[in-house]
């Protein structure tokens, strides 16, 4: 069964500058659709283990960009288009990106136009943006909102084109002790024990109900 | 001789023991500027400390929340006079309950240990401000 559904990881992505930045679109999902918090205390400073917990749906041991991808379940299952996936770098996908050289903003127009591209043949979408987590990780605090802002149209115009999404982050921003453990979280479908937080086990297979087998 | 060396060093690790024993009894238990971790152990201590004081009712799965925390943190900082501390609610629910806080998030403001204003959700950091100053001027 072939869904108009997106699952759009963005990296960084933290309640805690909602208020300061003032993502419009963000904002007013948040008032609007499901929510929660994501927690990922043991792989919040593992990009690509952290990823491969969804796409896997199981648990996963810390490690590096990989060199190929191991058997993706979740990929396999929904038949999704992975656009931009940071278990490898270049990314995986069928939009692989050097995460050294792409530039923040480039990265997320090159994402949302990849994903127009596969929601507008109908495939589901499995897509991630690294662009706010690289700029803090660099120290780039002064552009954060702009990337925000950035961030906020793409997924406004993704989300007019999909039948169902999540967007989360699988951990928050980068601070002098490592990342944030809790990330976003808002998906057009509940999820079962609302007043839990969500793992990213939990991720993978909500998405896998939302795209049916 | 060498007995000698051996109780000198004996002493010596002793005394720095007593000093580092002194000194942790000094830190401030609730440094001003900070947002204090409360729990039921210290929650009585810390309202009571100073003469105005915040608590952060919050829990982890509570997005609002997350959205609130920074305004807190924020506030700490420009309000050393003030005591500023967040008390996770699923761990410590006797104390909510104490307060009959039911929905998350909610600010409780003190003063003189007794509980003067509740703010409820995440608002934006002048609704509090505002609030606090009124009690600060009382």
């Amino acid at each position: 069964m072939s869904k108009r559904a997106i699952l759009l990881g963005i990296d960084g992505l933290s309640y805690s500058s909602f208020m300061k930045c003032s993502p419009r679109f963000l904002m007013a999902l948040f008032n609007s659709t499901f929510r929660g918090v994501v927690k990922n205390d043991r792989l919040k400073d593992r990009t690509a283990a952290s990823w491969l917990e969804i796409l896997t749906m199981d648990t996963q041991n810390p490690t590096e960009f990989l060199s190929s991808p191991p058997p993706l379940p979740l990929i396999e299952a929904t038949r999704a288009d992975a656009i931009n996936i940071p278990i490898t770098n270049p990314t995986y996908g069928v939009l692989s990106l050097d995460l050294k050289n792409v530039d923040y903003f480039d990265e997320i127009s090159k994402v949302k136009e990849a994903a127009l591209m596969s929601l507008s043949r109908g495939r589901p979408v499995i897509a991630s943006i690294t662009s706010i987590d690289r700029a803090l990780s660099a120290g780039k605090e002064d552009i954060k909102c702009k990337l925000y802002a950035e961030v906020d149209r793409a997924v406004k115009e993704l989300l007019n084109v999909a039948e169902d999404f999540i967007v989360f982050s699988p951990y928050g921003e980068i601070r002098a002790n490592g990342r944030e453990p809790y990330g976003v979280f808002l998906a057009s479908v509940p999820r079962p024990h609302e007043h839990d937080t969500v793992s990213l086990v939990q991720i993978g297979r909500l998405f896998l109900d939302l795209v049916g087998h | 001789m060498g007995e000698d060396k051996e109780l000198e060093e004996l002493l010596n690790k002793k005394a720095m023991e007593l000093i580092e024993k002194t000194r942790q009894l000094q830190r401030d238990p609730f440094p001003p500027g900070e947002v204090v971790h409360l729990d039921s152990s210290n929650f009585d201590d810390f309202i009571s400390r100073k003469r105005v004081t915040v608590v952060d009712f919050w829990a982890e799965w509570c997005a609002p929340c997350f959205i609130l925390a920074p305004i807190i943190e924020e506030l700490a900082r420009d309000y050393p006079q003030v005591g500023f501390g967040k008390l996770n609610t699923d761990e410590n629910p006797e104390i909510a309950s104490r307060y009959g806080v039911m929905s998350l998030p909610t600010v409780l403001l003190f003063k003189d240990g007794e509980p003067v204003d509740a703010i409820i959700g995440a608002v934006p950091r002048e609704m509090i401000e505002a609030r606090l100053k009124v009690i600060l001027n009382e």
